[in-house]
């Protein structure tokens, strides 16, 4: 397994694990406590900061693990150009729920949920593509 | 799968005659992974030109002889 696909697996495991909580701890009381008329700026921001550090953290990790074996070459480029580009058309859809959000007038809970929802569903659409490409081939 | 290429290769082949030459030490010498050398070899992963000359250059070979791309009918 190359560098690239565990650096993709572990980051994939984190983003669940973190956004996995995040989201179960934050919709979870939804229906007995109604919706807050804004998000928990901490909870959220400590969040995005959580999963910025761990994801900094594991690369560190698993290049020295693997001391860096094999560099990048071509086709990993191309297999992350791949994945940027899907995760990017994923994350501008999000941008354009959240901007329709802003416009009709949604609650600052929804927009701000709306705008993690679409960087979280694009990361994870980008890793999943990367794995997928380092599988079964670009 | 990606877009399945119809490019063929006798990579496999060529580095049995190379005195079994491995994956790894073919892809120290392209300045590739060995993951791509592997992909190149299941036809999983059509190389560069720049890549593919490379490779030919490792056996000596023109190449031709590394890569066969069927001709039109």
């Amino acid at each position: 397994m190359s560098f690239q696909e565990k650096s993709t697996w572990v980051l994939l495991a984190a983003m669940l694990a973190v956004y996995g909580w995040y989201a179960s701890a934050t919709f979870g009381g939804l229906a007995e406590s109604g919706v807050p008329e804004t998000a928990d700026n901490m909870r959220l921001i400590g969040t995005v900061g959580l999963m910025i550090v761990i994801s900094i953290v594991a690369h560190i990790a698993i290049a020295i693990v693997t001391r860096s074996e094999d560099e990048s070459d071509e086709r990993d480029r191309l297999i992350d150009l791949r994945g940027d580009q899907r995760g990017g058309f994923i994350m501008a859809l999000g941008l354009l729920g959240t901007l329709t959000l802003a416009l009709t007038g949604g609650s600052l809970f929804w927009i701000a949920h709306a705008a993690l929802g679409g960087l979280v569903a694009g990361e994870l659409v980008k890793s999943i593509s990367k794995l997928i490409d380092c599988r079964r081939g670009v | 799968m990606g877009k399945p290429t119809r490019i063929t290769n006798r990579l496999r082949e060529l580095r049995f005659h190379s005195q079994e030459l491995t994956q790894a030490e073919l892809a120290r010498r392209v300045g590739v992974t060995r993951q791509t050398i592997i992909a190149i070899e299941q036809g999983k992963y059509s190389p560069s030109l720049e890549v593919a000359f490379q490779i030919a250059n490792v056996f000596r070979v023109p190449l031709e002889e590394v890569f066969q791309y069927p001709k039109e009918a």
